[in-house]
């Protein structure tokens, strides 16, 4: 077995593209002295079918549940453009708070693209246009988000990259009722990294001892047992 | 554990090397500059060489010669950070180069000074065994090459390509390296070993 390593990583990069694009306000009810309020648009994670249902699915339909952002993964794909060199240990020195020297090894990790859907869902196309003007001046033409705030982690900052805006009028399954809907598609270039306690040696461990060679011939391993350090 | 030669000599795998399995250090840089210019590396060129030939005319015969060896320059393509570190480390050569910056040994104005530097390349299989190397020897930057700036184009990354000018080029196979990093005189070292 390996050992137990998972930090989160997909989540935390998809919370934070929710953050931005949680925030946006839409006008609601103007006043008699001609000043109006404002509300915040909710963002849900849920493919369109699935949050179209829940809208439907309210026994009370009311203008309150919409405007409504709501946003998915797509497809994880790889991005080999931003691959690094998988032989490559990062050294770095620094000195720490107590003013010793220290040594810091790390590995880099493999790049992907995370491929987001973002679909708008509103009452009119006023309202529409009014949530869509807000997001592309924000994303003119990327919005970069930081997702960690440990210092050595050169893989804190990423960048959320609008690829394509389609307008789509949708009838969703088992329904009759039209829905407009406003798709954004987004790129999240990502690098899942290795947990900060694991260097080099624990991947070249398990890549090495799958198979043993010998001169007699190749044994091939039934279990392998990796401890936390590194040791198998 | 790594695979004795007898046994590559045996099994003899058609697997072919893929492109990704190398690793570059620049060596006599500072040592945190080095390896990050290993991480920053992009593409590099295996370094291509010609031999030089001349004819001779004897008795209605033609003989070829060989003469000197003629290295051609390596080309080098880094990723170019966005904080700027690998081009802050690469004009600093470029200042040694030109005489504006202290060189390897912390020298500014000295006669002998030593602005040239080493790339050593190394080859592995797709077990992480080192196969081969090689060190570009007294390497200096002849050619830089910025990617062009656009407002029209969102998605191009910068990358930064050097051309590497060198004299000559020491070549290892994986026994003489071990020899070589382990400090210990083997037997036969750089031959292939047919028993073991």
């Amino acid at each position: 077995m390996y050992p137990y390593k998972y930090n989160r990583q997909f989540e935390r990069y998809l919370s934070q593209f929710k953050r931005v694009l949680s925030g946006f306000q839409v006008q609601d009810g103007v006043l008699r002295d001609g000043s109006y309020n404002t509300r915040r648009v909710k963002v849900v994670y849920g493919s369109m079918s699935r949050v179209v249902a829940s809208i439907f699915n309210k026994t009370t339909f009311t203008n309150h549940t919409l405007p409504l952002i709501g946003m998915h993964l797509t497809s994880i794909e790889k991005d080999t453009q931003n691959k690094r060199n998988y032989h490559h240990v990062d050294h770095v020195a620094y000195t720490d708070q107590y003013g010793e020297r220290q040594a810091y090894s790390r590995l880099t990790g493999p790049a992907f693209n995370l491929m987001v859907d973002v679909d708008i869902y509103a009452s009119s196309h006023d309202e529409m246009f009014e949530i869509m003007e807000q997001i592309l001046l924000i994303f003119n033409p990327r919005v970069t988000i930081q997702v960690d705030n440990h210092l050595l982690n050169s893989d804190y900052l990423t960048e959320i990259i609008l690829e394509s805006i389609s307008n789509d009028v949708n009838y969703p399954t088992g329904t009759e009722r039209q829905v407009v809907q406003q798709s954004l598609t987004f790129r999240l270039p990502i690098r899942l990294s290795y947990p900060m306690d694991m260097d080099a040696n624990v991947i070249q461990t398990i890549i090495s001892n799958i198979v043993v060679d010998s001169e007699d011939g190749v044994d091939v391993i039934d279990e392998l047992v990796i401890t936390d350090d590194g040791e198998a | 554990m790594a695979t004795s030669q007898a046994a590559k000599e045996i099994n003899r795998n058609n697997k072919n090397q893929r492109v990704d399995q190398f690793y570059v250090s620049f060596l006599k840089l500072p040592e945190n500059v080095s390896n990050l210019l290993g991480k920053q590396t992009k593409m590099i060129d295996r370094p291509n060489l010609t031999f030089e030939t001349s004819m001779t005319n004897h008795r209605h015969n033609q003989f070829q010669d060989m003469n000197q060896v003629r290295f051609d320059p390596v080309s080098v393509t880094l990723f170019d950070d966005e904080n700027g570190l690998t081009r802050q480390y690469i004009y600093t050569q470029l200042f040694r180069q030109l005489n504006r910056g202290a060189d390897v040994f912390g020298r500014w104005d000295v006669l002998d000074r030593d602005y040239r530097f080493d790339v050593k390349m190394e080859m592995f299989n797709s077990v992480d065994e080192l196969i081969e190397g090689y060190v570009l020897r007294d390497c200096f930057i002849s050619s830089i090459d910025h990617t062009q700036m656009s407002t029209d184009d969102e998605d191009t990354e910068t990358e930064i390509t050097i051309i590497l000018t060198y004299n000559n080029i020491d070549f290892f196979i994986v026994n003489e390296y071990v020899e070589f990093k382990g400090g210990i005189p083997m037997e036969g070292a750089g031959q292939a070993r047919t028993s073991s």
